[in-house]
C-alpha cells in the first residue's frame, strides 16, 4: 500500500467524525448507495405480476395473493408498503428481468460477477473500485457496512472505510484502563504505532458512531434492528459525503418456508428505506442520494417442495431517488422460462453503466470494459 | 540483537512466536532450522473420518437439506482441524510454509462448498510444501479444488477457459509484464483436458485426464514449440528465471521483509535454480541471510488475524474451542480457504482496520479469562507470572517501571490478556 493511501486511511475514521455536518455537503454532491441483498433475492414475491396466471399456476404453495396493486400487472409484496409512496411521488424505479449472459446459479460466482462487472474471465476488482480509482478517491470517500468486505469495492491496493455500529471494545474495570492507557503511550516501533493509531481511531469513531446512530433511530423512526442501525448510519456518513457507500444485508436464500421470512426482510428494507427518504426530505438531501437495490440472483420460478425456492436467474433491481420512477426491463416472461429459469431482458452492466454516466459522471466504458446501452432510468 | 531477541524473532518468523519451553531451551535457532527441514512431516487427510457419501440420483428436498448441513458441518469440522494443527505442531515452520502456499496458490471454498476437495487440495500442499517447486505445481494444477476455483476444470478444446492458464502466470508464477496475451491463450490450450471426476464424488479426489477434450495442436508457449501438455507448461514456468524471482520475493517477504533490494532477489533466485527448484534450500538460505537478523527485519512485519490468534493459544498454552475460534476470524475476515479473490488476503497494512483490530483485543481477554465450567478457552495463570509472561510476549528481559506498575494492578490473568492487546504484541 502507498504511504499516502495509508496516512489517509489512518485519519479518515476521525475526520468523518470531526467534520462539521452542515458545513461540508456541496449542493452538487453525489452518493450511490448500493445496498446488496445477499443470498438471492425471490425477485417474482417482490414485485409480483399479479395479473399473469402463470404466477400462481408455478407458486400454488408461496406465491402471494394479497400484494398492492401498483400497476396493471405489478403488485407490491406487502412487506413493501412503506415504498408505495415512494412510487406514487416518483422516486422510485424498478428494472425487472436483469441479470447477465450464461447465469451462474451458485452464490460466490454470482456474486462476483456482479461486483466485477465483468461475466467472463479473471476476476480481481471490483467495478466500484475501479470507479474509485478512476476518481482518484480517498479512502474515506467509500464506506462499506456489513460483515463481509465485498469485491465491489476491492481494487489495486486501497481498502475503503469500513464501518460497524456493532463493533466496539468490550474492555471494562481494571484491564479496560490498563490497555487504555497502554494505547495513549507513542509506540517506538513504526509498525506498533500504526496499531496504536488505527485502534485509537477506531474505537473513538465508532463508540461516537454508536451514540449517534442510536439517537437517529429513535428521532428518524428507523426500524429497530441492524439494518435500521445501518440506515441511520448511512444518513450520519452522508453529511460528509461519500462517493459510495455499499451495505450488505443476508438472509435472502429462502429454500424452505419462504414467505413469513421474506416478508419480514421486505418490510425492513421498506420501512428502512421509506424512513430514511424521509430523514433526507427533511434535510435537503434527498436529491444528492441515489440508492440501489440488487442481488445476485433472482430465485427459481417454481416452487420447491419445501415452501421455498431455489436458486435462480435474472431478478430485479431497484432505484430509489431522482430516478424517472415506473417499472421498466419488460414483464418476467413466466410462459417462456429457459431450462426452467427467466430468461434476462436487461444486462445489468446497463444499470450500472446509465449510474456511471449520468449519476456518478464517469464514462462506463473503462470501467465497465465495453459499452453498454442505458435503461433511461436517470 | 542480544541472543535472546534473536531466539523470539526467530520464533516468531518460523513459528507462530516462541513458547515458553522453547524460549528457555538451550537449542539453538539454527539447530531447529535444521531439524525441522529434515523432518519428514507425516501428512493425513484433515477429513480422513468423514468423507461424504456420494449424492444419488433423486434427492428429495429434505435430503439435499441434509446433505447442505453435512457440508456445513465437514466444512467446520476442516476449519477447527486446521487450526488445531497449527497450534500444537510440532514443527511450526512446516506449518507457516504450507500456510505461505495457501495464500500464493489461492483457492477459496466460497467459489465451491467442497470440504473433502478442499482437505485433499491441503494434503497436496502439506506434502509437497517443502519439495521441488515443480511437484507441488504439477499436484496444484491437477487438483480437483484448483480445477474448479480456477475453471480448467472446464477448459476444452474448442471452448477454452483461460482463467487458470492468466493466474498461473501472473500470480502462481512468472508475475505481471513477463508473458504476452498469447502465452496465456496458448498455454489455456496447453492445459486442456483436466476434469474432476464427477463419478468419484466425495469418494475419491483425484482429477482425470481426458484425450477428447484436449487440444493437441501445436502450440507456442513461452518461447517452446510443440503438442504442449499440462505437464509442458508446468515445467516450462517452473525453470523460467522470473518464477525464481518471483518466489525468491514472495518467500523473503514473508518470512523477512517486505519488498527486498534487487540483489537479494538474484542470490535466493540463484539458489532455486542450483538447487533445482528446492524449496526446503530457498527457506535454509532465507533464514541463514545475515539480513534475517537485521533491524530492518526485526518486528517489520504485522500479525495478520490468523497469526495474531494462532500464536496467543500456542504461546500461552490455551486449550481452545476451535469453533469460536473459526467465528472470531470470520469476524476479524480472514477464515482460513475463504480469500475474497484469487489474490489473497491481504498485506500487512491491509489488516489495519477496526474489524482486525479490534476484534484482537476482544479476543486477547476471551483467551485468558477465568471462563468457570462451561469454559471455551483454559488458560492457567499459575504458569505464567509476570515477568515469564513479558519476556514471553514482548521479548524484553527487563520490564519498564510504567509497565511494572500497570502489570502491579493486573490480577496473573489480566496480565496476559493485557499483554496479548498490546500495539508491540501485533508485530511479528
Amino acid at each position: 500500500m502507498q504511504r499516502r493511501t495509508f496516512l489517509e486511511m489512518l485519519f479518515s475514521a476521525t475526520t468523518l467524525l470531526a467534520l462539521n455536518p452542515t458545513a461540508v455537503l456541496g449542493k452538487d454532491q453525489k452518493t450511490l448507495l448500493v445496498i446488496e441483498l445477499a443470498g438471492g433475492n425471490d425477485g417474482l414475491n417482490t414485485f409480483i405480476p399479479y395479473a399473469d396466471s402463470n404466477y400462481l399456476r408455478l407458486r400454488p404453495r408461496i406465491g402471494i395473493k394479497d400484494g398492492i396493486p401498483v400497476s396493471h400487472s405489478v403488485a407490491l409484496n406487502p412487506g413493501l408498503k412503506d415504498l408505495k409512496p415512494l412510487l406514487e411521488s416518483g422516486q422510485l424505479a424498478v428494472i425487472q428481468n436483469v441479470g447477465y449472459p450464461n447465469p451462474d446459479l451458485s452464490h460466490f460466482r454470482s456474486k462476483e460477477i456482479w461486483q466485477s462487472a465483468h461475466p467472463q474471465g479473471s476476476v480481481d476488482s471490483g467495478w466500484l473500485a475501479r470507479y474509485l480509482e478512476a476518481t482518484k478517491a480517498k479512502t474515506s470517500e467509500a464506506v462499506f457496512l456489513g460483515d463481509e468486505y465485498p469485491l465491489a469495492l476491492t481494487g489495486s491496493s486501497t481498502r475503503y472505510l469500513e464501518l460497524s455500529p456493532n463493533l466496539g471494545l468490550k474492555t471494562q474495570g481494571k484491564l479496560g484502563q490498563a490497555i487504555q492507557e497502554a494505547y495513549r503511550v507513542p509506540q517506538k516501533q513504526p509498525m506498533a504505532e500504526k496499531v496504536r493509531q488505527t485502534v485509537l481511531e477506531s474505537t473513538q469513531a465508532v463508540r461516537d458512531l454508536a451514540k449517534d446512530v442510536d439517537q437517529r433511530v429513535q428521532r428518524q423512526g428507523y426500524p429497530p434492528g441492524d439494518l435500521g442501525r445501518h440506515l441511520a448510519l448511512v444518513s450520519r456518513l452522508l453529511e460528509v459525503g461519500p462517493k459510495v457507500i455499499y451495505l450488505t444485508i443476508g438472509g435472502w436464500d429462502t429454500h424452505v418456508n419462504q414467505v413469513q421470512r421474506h416478508q419480514r426482510l421486505l418490510e425492513q428494507v421498506g420501512k428502512g428505506l421509506s424512513a430514511l427518504n424521509q430523514d433526507l426530505k427533511a434535510r435537503g438531501l434527498d436529491k444528492n442520494i441515489l440508492i440501489m437495490v440488487q442481488s445476485e440472483f433472482g430465485r427459481r420460478p417454481t416452487e420447491n417442495g419445501s415452501g421455498g425456492t431455489d436458486h435462480g436467474t435474472a431478478g430485479p433491481v431497484w432505484l430509489i431517488g431522482p430516478v424517472r420512477a415506473g417499472f421498466y426491463g419488460g414483464e418476467p416472461a413466466l410462459d417462456s422460462l429457459q431450462k426452467g429459469n427467466l430468461p434476462m431482458h436487461v444486462d445489468f452492466r446497463s444499470v450500472y453503466a446509465e449510474i456511471l454516466d449520468r449519476w456518478l459522471g464517469m464514462p462506463s466504458k473503462g470501467i465497465l470494459s465495453g459499452s453498454f446501452p442505458g435503461v433511461g432510468i436517470l | 540483537m542480544d541472543a535472546f531477541t534473536q531466539k523470539a524473532h526467530f520464533f516468531r518468523r518460523a513459528s507462530f512466536g516462541a513458547t515458553q519451553q522453547e524460549l528457555g531451551s538451550s537449542v539453538k535457532p539454527i539447530e531447529l532450522l535444521e531439524q525441522w527441514l529434515q523432518d519428514k512431516q507425516p501428512v493425513t487427510n484433515l477429513l480422513s473420518k468423514e468423507r461424504p457419501e456420494s449424492e444419488p440420483l433423486g434427492m428429495t428436498e429434505t435430503d439435499k437439506k441434509f446433505k447442505r448441513m453435512q457440508l456445513r458441518a465437514q466444512g467446520i469440522a476442516l476449519g477447527q482441524a486446521l487450526l488445531e494443527q497449527m497450534v500444537t505442531a510440532s514443527n511450526p515452520l512446516h506449518e507457516k510454509v504450507v500456510n505461505f502456499w495457501r495464500d500464493h496458490f489461492v483457492v477459496s471454498a466460497k467459489k465451491f462448498n467442497l470440504p473433502h476437495f478442499i482437505a485433499d487440495y491441503d494434503l497436496r500442499l502439506r506434502t509437497h510444501a517443502l519439495g521441488d517447486f515443480q511437484d507441488l505445481l504439477w499436484s496444484v494444477t491437477t487438483s480437483p479444488a484448483m480445477l474448479r476455483y480456477l475453471d480448467n476444470g472446464q477448459n476444452r478444446v474448442g471452448n477454452p477457459n483461460e482463467n487458470y492458464s492468466r493466474e498461473l502466470l501472473e500470480l502462481f508464477t512468472l508475475g505481471r509484464g513477463q508473458y504476452t496475451e498469447q502465452d496465456i491463450q496458448e498455454g489455456a490450450r496447453a492445459l486442456t483436458g483436466w476434469v474432476t471426476n464427477p463419478l468419484d464424488y466425495g469418494k475419491k479426489t483425484e482429477a482425470i485426464f481426458i484425450p477428447r477434450r484436449h487440444d493437441s495442436g501445436l502450440k507456442n508457449y513461452l518461447g517452446r514449440q510443440g503438442n504442449l501438455k499440462a505437464e509442458d507448461v508446468v515445467e516450462i514456468v517452473s525453470n523460467h528465471p522470473s518464477t525464481a524471482r518471483t518466489l525468491a520475493r514472495k518467500l523473503w517477504s514473508e518470512f523477512v521483509y517486505p519488498n527486498p533490494e534487487p540483489a537479494v532477489i538474484q542470490r535466493l533466485a540463484k539458489v532455486y535454480q542450483r538447487k533445482n527448484r528446492n524449496i526446503q534450500a530457498l527457506i535454509h538460505a532465507i533464514f541463514t541471510s545475515p539480513e534475517f537478523y537485521s533491524a530492518k527485519a526485526y518486528r517489520s512485519r504485522l500479525k495478520n488475524p490468523l497469526y495474531f490468534t494462532i500464536g496467543a493459544l500456542r504461546q500461552l498454552e490455551i486449550q481452545a474451542d476451535y469453533r469460536k475460534v473459526l467465528a472470531s476470524l470470520k469476524a476479524m475476515e480472514q477464515l482460513p480457504y475463504n480469500a475474497l479473490s484469487v489474490k489473497g488476503w491481504p498485506e500487512d497494512e491491509g489488516w489495519l482496520n477496526a474489524p482486525s483490530l479490534l476484534t484482537r483485543i476482544n479476543l486477547a481477554q476471551q483467551f485468558t479469562q477465568d471462563s468457570g465450567d462451561e469454559g471455551r478457552f483454559v488458560y492457567e495463570p499459575e504458569k505464567f507470572p509476570p515477568k515469564e509472561l513479558t519476556a514471553l510476549l514482548l521479548d524484553s528481559s527487563t520490564i519498564s517501571a510504567n509497565l511494572r506498575t500497570t502489570l502491579k494492578g493486573l490480577s496473573n490473568r489480566e496480565s496476559a490478556a493485557f499483554l496479548l492487546a498490546s500495539p508491540l504484541y501485533q508485530l511479528a
